[in-house]
């Protein structure tokens, strides 16, 4: 079965073009990073001492949708704190624009035609619409069931009913939304975080999490015996690190195949709404100091947003504390794809032969679009400065326009990964327990260690300082 | 690529119940969901709090006052 994250070889299609696409996605990718910044400038302060503030010109226009209750309609509409809502038609339109522009060359380089183009991404492009509806209706948004999940499930409804219309197969190239996804999702991936909690955030999240996922990795090869190194890779670091951000990162980085990521996305997902409630409950059952407490929910609940919903259950300084200790967790992602990259360009050939290669093959096996992603991602860390910017532009561009394209080009990721995938391939994922077992020793083996490093760090050694950094 | 390409009707027909049971769930089940107390109370505070429940990445959470 062929990975995702590869340019389907034809016999028309030589070895030097799959390289090509890669580069060609980075070379997108930082273009529309360098246009986002235009958008964004610093104006200066009047008086002395008074940060400047950051005016982006283009907010808003990526299309967001809004949540919504019992009323659909009503997910197409802002909700502004002040003034009437206003008709997200527009953005629309522009999100449209604006994605198309990016995949044109792509398209072009892959030899679709226009037509083809403009039909096949029109489709996908109502379907991420829909899935994104599905998302936002509240009681699914707050127990963190993601658009991914969605997208995926529209995708194999009709792959698997239908099947996937012909007309749509030149577009269903899941793997280069996801490259070129990354690419902007690097830019998020912000070194400074790394220090907002001193110590004891670097020690919860940055030392606790690496060992789990090498750990839980080294147990899936040796103990259980997992059949695919990359399922294992990817269960590894989805539960490990941020749940779906993780798990699409490294599964582009190993390569996984397509019904091994939609797998890890499902159980991290089910197991976190799970969690959400359970981890909380616990705290609050158990008399456990709440900043103790949010640092582990932090560390070990999968989903960015579930640690927020979970974190201000403990209350207001206690969801700042878990917040930050996801926030740093979540800058770790760009090292582990990184890292994840390099260990299977060096170990693992696609036919899974691990014995040892030389620094060109590895060169050569490297994923291109992950130089990309880290590229942004130390450029976006450590340039604002080095070229005068103030540091919250970098932030700002990142934050509130590329991270809404990315959030999109995932979002068709994951219908065309539901349209390129057949249902039997992914129930064989669903009947062997393995992998889930490899989830469920994993998560407790993080929820261990998160809670005996969080108690040492925010409840004996830090905790006065960590009060001082609430404090301020 | 693989897809499946069942017999067309049965295909058509599949689909459209799983039209069905999407627009079932999301228009009349999670909407009386949200109605019951306890859920209406997470939801309320979640709202209040500002908290985005489905952030995936620490960019996707609303800033905190």
């Amino acid at each position: 079965m062929q990975s995702p994250y590869e340019t389907a070889p034809t016999p028309a299609t030589p070895k030097y073009k799959r390289l090509h696409e890669d580069w060609l996605v980075v070379g997108i990718g930082a273009l529309a990073l360098l246009v986002a910044t235009f958008f964004v400038s610093a104006k200066p302060a009047n008086d002395v001492g008074v940060k400047p503030e950051i005016v982006n010109t283009a907010k808003g226009t990526i299309a967001k949708l809004e949540s919504w209750k019992d009323a659909p309609g009503k997910a197409f509409f802002t909700k502004p704190k002040k003034g009437e809502p206003q008709f997200l038609g527009g953005a629309l339109l522009i999100t449209f624009a604006v994605i198309g522009t990016l995949l044109m060359p792509v398209a072009y380089a892959r030899g679709i035609s226009p037509g083809s183009f403009l039909v096949g991404y029109l489709v996908l492009f109502l379907l991420a619409i829909f899935a994104f509806l599905m998302s936002t209706q509240e009681v699914v948004k707050q127990y963190n069931f993601e658009y991914v999940l969605w997208a995926l499930l529209l995708g194999l409804t009709i792959s698997n009913t239908i099947g996937t219309p012909d007309f749509l197969k030149p577009m269903v190239i899941g793997d280069t939304f996801i490259k070129l996804g990354l690419v902007l999702f690097g830019a998020e991936v912000l070194f400074g975080k790394l220090v907002a909690l001193g110590v004891p955030g670097v020690f919860t999240s940055w030392v606790v999490t690496p060992i789990v996922l090498i750990t839980t990795y080294w147990f899936g090869q040796r103990i259980l015996k997992i059949e695919s190194p990359s399922l294992n890779m990817v269960i590894s670091a989805d539960m490990s690190v941020c749940g779906v951000s993780a798990a699409i990162a490294t599964g582009a980085a190993c390569r996984a195949k397509r019904e091994e990521v939609s797998y890890a996305i499902g159980v991290s997902l089910l197991f976190t709404a799970v969690m959400m409630i359970v981890q909380p409950y616990i705290v609050l059952k158990t008399g456990m100091d709440p900043i103790v407490g949010a640092a582990w929910i932090g560390g070990t609940i999968d989903s960015t947003g579930a640690v927020a919903a979970a974190g201000a259950v403990l209350g207001d300084d206690a969801a700042t504390v878990a917040n930050t200790v996801k926030m740093i967790q979540n800058v770790l992602i760009g090292v582990i794809a990184f890292g994840v990259a390099t260990y299977w360009s060096t170990r693992y050939r696609e036919s899974g032969d691990t014995n040892s290669v030389g620094l060109s093959e590895i060169w050569t096996r490297f994923p291109k679009f992950v130089i990309g992603f880290i590229g942004a991602s130390l450029a976006f860390s450590f340039l604002p400065p080095l070229i005068g910017w103030d540091s919250n532009i970098a932030e700002v561009v990142s934050k509130e326009i590329t991270s809404q394209v990315r959030i999109w080009l995932f979002c068709l990721a994951f219908v065309a990964f539901g349209l390129e995938t057949n249902f039997r391939e992914l129930w064989k994922y669903l009947c062997v327990g393995k992998p889930l077992l490899l989830y469920i020793i994993g998560q407790a083996w993080s929820m261990i260690l998160s809670l005996a490093m969080a108690t040492l760090m925010f409840g004996v050694l830090y905790a006065d300082k960590v009060k001082s950094i609430l404090a301020k | 690529m693989k897809t499946a390409h069942p017999n067309n009707q049965r295909g058509i027909r599949a689909l459209l119940g799983m039209v069905l049971a999407i627009v079932t769930i999301w228009m009349v089940v999670l909407p009386a969901a949200a109605k019951l107390p306890t859920v209406r109370n997470h939801l309320e505070f979640l709202e209040s709090h500002r908290v985005n429940a489905a952030a995936m990445f620490y960019t996707e959470l609303e800033p905190r006052d």
